[in-house]
């Protein structure tokens, strides 16, 4: 019973304290939103403009102009770019130059004579160097033309008639998320922030138990007839559930005022939101029973939390490759992400595990060191 | 008994803060442990607590180990106040009660009774952060008598508080007693522990130096009187008149010729004789002060520093 009592004081206190809660639900929200809003453009598909492509035809023959007919006729060609024929390759060079096209395919004279001859023949696109992904688009098309060409002329030569071929698409497309939507920023954020605010828990819950395991208090409250265990959990308690009530609201409030995407179960998320609380209010307390000191376990916390977050991403979308993996925000992401996109369910189970064990170890530690420390 | 310490010794490291301290206190009893910081007695008050393991000795306390059993028995004063700010001063006391174990109505009573024992039941719905110290100071041993300990262990509870308050903590503390809890009570204050302690312990340097009665120290310890005459006009003659008597160590005037400081051996009662020759000898006495002797004295002579050093 003393546990369940020093954890309803303890809520009560961290309640009766109402400035702190908004600011700690207040300020990842604003965060959200701010981040949500500016980072919008990297979360968003744009749809590809047609490439504006030259072409300068100097062949008299058939293949050239096959070429070109298939360039300007292929449907598939067609929705990628859009030929326009210029004059000379100087034109064209100041086409690209004032990004009227983006490239200039170019067939020499001799094209169809040299492919009748055997001989090697080659179409030459000329581009500017800043032109990006246009370039490549152009350069693919020119290979897979090419590709073609080429078998064409080797069937040709083993059968001693043309190919015959048949178009169709290998390509199968699958939406990456559920109900066909794609994460925009402020789902990512909506995450990403939630587990750092959660982890950022860890600076709480070292201050909520330190204040009653290593100060004065802490000191009256082991004269009284409660046991080290009794007084670590019900600290405990009451800070992973204030810690979880602020990812609560948060899940909530971005769920349903800032619409972001948290899936189609909510509990499942929930009950992460609650794994995630409890992990950071055990490192906390560790850290505080281990150092023996408020703030220097405080300061400790304050400093890995950001680090976490940033090597998982958590603020910038970025791929530290397997180091992310040392985070513990990054086992968080990897279970919300592919819990509400259904993803990998392995990693979801792996990684909730991770936090579980993770917890567990963590609060032995602390209990053991609590035990030690009377002595 | 309620405390037998037999031979307690506990180190840090290398700094022995408790060395072969013994000590009983007995039912009723207000124990004053005066020492200078530290003296080790915030170390030997955590054992007692069970707050520390001992390297060596004994502890007992109403007969038996330290216990949760025991536990509920003490109600301890720490030198800091040990409250929650965030709650009412209510809820701070009834926080306390239930860690002890009331519940329902008996908890409710058992606040109301020690609130109102310190003076704060009519302001029991107030934040701490809005009282006094002193206040403060009160609510700090409301939440440690809650449970009407057995014993009470007050470690400096008066510190910083204006003199009214301090008078109340007193007050408050000899009601206690009266009510039959035994206190163990550190203070820097000498006078409070002259005030209302039946019992002394002196700790110095992990030791326990001196015990008893704060008369049988004082008597045990100190050696010498203080007899100031005052007197109409010296004229050179006291010093000679005085200074063969019997027991009497030293002699001086003060610069205005007015007043006669004799220093006697305490044991001899040679106040008689000297008032006798000074008549005789024509010297006009306005009064005589004899100098009692104070534990600060007594607490100087058997440490070589002040309490407060």
């Amino acid at each position: 019973m003393n546990t369940l009592y020093i954890a309803y004081y303890t809520i009560k206190r961290i309640m009766l304290d109402k400035r702190t809660n908004i600011m700690k639900i207040l300020i990842p929200i604003v965060a959200i939103v701010i981040l949500g809003m500016a980072l919008k453009g990297s979360f968003e598909l744009s749809s590809m403009d047609i490439i504006k492509v030259g072409y300068l035809n100097l062949d008299n023959g058939k293949q050239g102009e096959t070429l070109v007919k298939i360039l300007k006729e292929d449907k598939s060609i067609k929705e990628l770019i859009s030929l326009v024929q210029v004059d000379s390759v100087d034109k064209a060079e100041k086409m690209i130059s004032d990004n009227k096209i983006s490239s200039l395919i170019f067939i020499d004279k001799d094209y169809t004579k040299q492919i009748e001859s055997g001989e090697k023949s080659s179409v030459t696109i000329y581009s500017s160097k800043y032109s990006d992904y246009k370039l490549t688009v152009v350069q693919n098309i020119m290979d897979s033309y090419v590709n073609i060409v080429n078998t064409n002329i080797a069937v040709a030569m083993v059968t001693g008639k043309p190919a015959e071929y048949d178009s169709s698409s290998s390509i199968k497309e699958i939406p990456i998320s559920i109900n066909g939507n794609r994460p925009k920023a402020i789902d990512y954020y909506a995450v990403t922030i939630l587990v750092l605010s959660l982890l950022s828990g860890a600076a709480f819950g070292c201050e909520l138990v330190g204040e009653d395991y290593i100060g004065v208090m802490g000191k009256r409250i082991k004269s009284t007839p409660v046991s080290p265990v009794q007084q670590y959990a019900g600290k405990m308690i009451g800070a992973c559930l204030s810690n979880f009530v602020q990812g609560l609201v948060m899940v909530l409030f971005t769920k349903f005022v800032l619409k972001a995407n948290w899936g189609s179960n909510i509990f499942i998320i929930l009950a992460f939101t609650l794994l995630v609380a409890v992990f950071a209010t055990a490192i906390g307390a560790m850290l505080c029973i281990i150092f023996n000191d408020v703030n220097r376990a405080g300061a400790l916390s304050s400093l890995l939390v950001p680090i976490f977050t940033f090597i998982a991403g958590g603020y910038v979308k970025i791929d530290f490759g397997p180091i992310k993996y040392l985070s513990p925000n990054q086992w968080a992401h990897t279970a919300f992400f592919n819990t509400i996109y259904n993803g990998d369910q392995h990693l979801v189970v792996t990684n909730v595990l991770a936090l579980l064990i993770a917890t567990v170890v963590i609060s032995t530690v602390s209990i053991i060191l609590a035990r030690r420390r009377t002595n | 008994m309620v405390l037998k310490v037999e031979n307690m010794v506990k180190s840090f490291n290398k700094l022995v803060a408790v060395n072969g301290v013994s000590l009983q206190v007995k039912e009723g009893d207000i124990l004053g442990l005066l020492g200078p910081n530290g003296a080790g007695k915030s170390t030997f008050i955590n054992a007692i607590l069970g707050l520390t393991k001992v390297d060596e000795g004994t502890i007992e306390i109403f007969g038996n180990k330290i216990s949760r059993a025991a536990k509920k028995k003490i109600g301890f004063v720490p030198q800091e106040i040990a409250i929650c700010y965030e709650l009412n001063a209510y809820d701070n006391v009834a926080f306390f009660g239930k860690l002890y174990g009331l519940r329902g109505a008996a908890l409710k009573e058992a606040v109301k009774k020690s609130m109102e024992f310190t003076g704060l039941w009519d302001r029991r719905k107030e934040n701490p952060k809005k009282y006094s110290g002193g206040m403060q100071r009160r609510l700090n041993i409301a939440c440690a008598i809650v449970h009407e300990p057995e014993l009470l262990i007050m470690d400096e509870p008066t510190v910083g508080v204006d003199p009214q308050s301090r008078n109340n903590i007193l007050e408050t503390i000899k009601k206690l007693n009266e009510n039959g809890t035994t206190v163990i009570y550190t203070s820097h204050y000498m006078e409070e522990i002259e005030e209302i302690c039946t019992k002394v312990a002196i700790i110095d340097l992990g030791k326990l130096i001196a015990e008893g009665t704060s008369d049988s120290i004082k008597n045990s310890i100190l050696t010498e009187r203080l007899t100031k005459f005052e007197v109409e006009d010296d004229n050179g003659k006291c010093e000679n008149i005085i200074k063969d008597i019997e027991g009497v160590i030293s002699c001086s005037v003060n610069e205005n010729g007015n007043a006669l400081l004799v220093k006697s051996k305490k044991n001899i009662d040679n106040l008689p004789i000297m008032i006798e020759r000074l008549v005789k000898g024509g010297v006009k006495i306005i009064s005589v002060n004899i100098e009692q002797p104070t534990l600060e004295a007594a607490f100087l002579s058997l440490t070589g520093k002040t309490l407060r050093d």
